[in-house]
């Protein structure tokens, strides 16, 4: 017997255009603060840049317990040295960066208008790499998260930052792009991102407490428990993606820059507070 | 038992992704080409070659859509291993449910293209 069901949908010719023309990533931004503070009124906005150690006061203590002797710092380290260490043609990451690259991780991601695309700190620093010579370097973990992490530390206590130029269609596209990540479900276990950080945030998933989307790219990279190392933001969205049983995408994916942007715009105004520790 | 849970998977689909309250589309862009979306038939293969390249279709139609799951990549290749150790039985079942994932992961993208602002906070 042939069981099958068929399914109507439509196909909308013409969608992007159609959205990008109402995409208000402030009034997005300032309706995601107010959701949240009138759901945890007690949480300082501030706090959000600890992620779920914002709403976990046992496991907030641990935490500050773990930054005594932060399992972050030999990544950390291994980054200045990095970074420090001259390319063979005798620049370095210093050359490709404004002020020398030091306490400027608060403007990533930014849109590029000359590429037409996002992009994120990590690209960059392999652009670098490649406009003088050097081979890039993989995305997930390793030297280049340790640059990254490095160049985090130096902006500890500056502000999220993220400009989206409203007047160019193509960067608002890149913000809806993200967007719709973060809201679409995808895997088989149908979730969205936002089903956990936006709908859940704060509760419980088995043993672990939800972060927020307020927050979520303040502290990056992460060394998390789990993977014994200090790994990116885009490792994380990979991890989540299978998680909900969908196939991820690439580091540095146009898919997950787009999420950067949107995600990171979300946490404007928000104090950077990178690298740091996670269960 | 499996033909059970891929039947509630379909079932599942089907009352999550009903048509989008009108308000919600609207709001967006009107809708300006109606078409079928595939179908997902739960019928067994006749042979593993078609079963295999039918599961194969509906993975790149998936993943054309971003959408792809981890399972239907699982599952096809659990198959193929199958078929390398001649259980064509085995192999021809474990394809034609890769291929059904594969089909739930394109609707389930088509219906979040049209339903994913349901989702967004908006106070």
């Amino acid at each position: 017997m042939n069981r099958s069901i068929s399914f109507l949908s439509l196909f909308v010719l013409g969608f992007g255009v159609g959205t990008v023309a109402h995409a208000d990533p402030e009034a997005d931004r300032l309706a995601l603060v107010n959701y949240y503070q009138q759901r945890y009124p007690n949480v300082d906005l501030q706090e959000y840049a600890n992620g779920l150690y914002a709403f976990d006061e046992v496991a907030r203590e641990q935490w500050i317990e773990m930054e005594d002797f932060p399992p972050y710092e030999i990544g950390m380290e291994e980054g200045e040295e990095y970074f420090n260490t001259p390319f063979a043609n005798g620049k370095g990451y210093a050359d490709c960066f404004e002020n020398g690259g030091i306490g400027i991780r608060q403007n990533f991601p930014y849109f590029d208008a000359t590429l037409g695309e996002v992009v994120t700190l990590e690209l960059a620093i392999n652009q670098c790499r490649e406009t003088n010579g050097e081979e890039p370097l993989p995305y997930l973990d390793g030297e280049l998260v340790a640059v990254s992490a490095y160049m985090a530390y130096t902006s500890r206590g500056s502000t999220t930052n993220v400009n989206i130029p409203t007047q160019d269609p193509r960067a608002l596209q890149a913000y809806e792009s993200g967007k719709e990540f973060y809201y679409a479900r995808r895997g088989q276990l149908n979730f969205a991102c936002a089903s956990c950080h936006a709908q859940s945030a704060g509760l419980s998933l088995r043993a672990d407490r939800l972060s927020a989307a307020l927050g979520q790219t303040t502290h990056w990279p992460v060394y998390r428990s789990s993977w014994g190392e200090i790994g990116s933001l885009h490792k994380r969205f990979r991890e989540c993606n299978v998680q909900v049983r969908a196939r991820p995408f690439e580091a540095q994916s146009l898919e997950y820059r787009n999420l950067e942007y949107f995600l990171t715009y979300m946490s404007n105004g928000l104090q950077l507070n990178g690298p740091a520790s996670r269960r | 038992m499996r033909l059970f849970f891929l039947i509630l998977i379909v079932i599942f689909f089907a009352a999550c992704g009903g048509a989008p309250d009108e308000e919600s589309v609207a709001a967006v862009a009107p809708p300006q080409e109606v078409s079928e979306t595939p179908t997902v038939s739960t019928e067994r293969s006749t042979s593993y070659e078609v079963a295999y390249a039918d599961a194969l279709a509906a993975i790149q139609r998936a993943t054309a859509k971003g959408h792809a799951w981890t399972t239907s990549d699982q599952l096809i290749k659990d198959a193929a291993e199958a078929a390398q150790n001649g259980d064509s039985a085995l192999a021809i079942s474990l394809a034609d449910e890769a291929r059904i994932h594969a089909d739930l992961a394109s609707i389930q993208a088509d219906r979040e293209a049209l339903t994913w602002r349901d989702n967004v906070i908006t106070q």
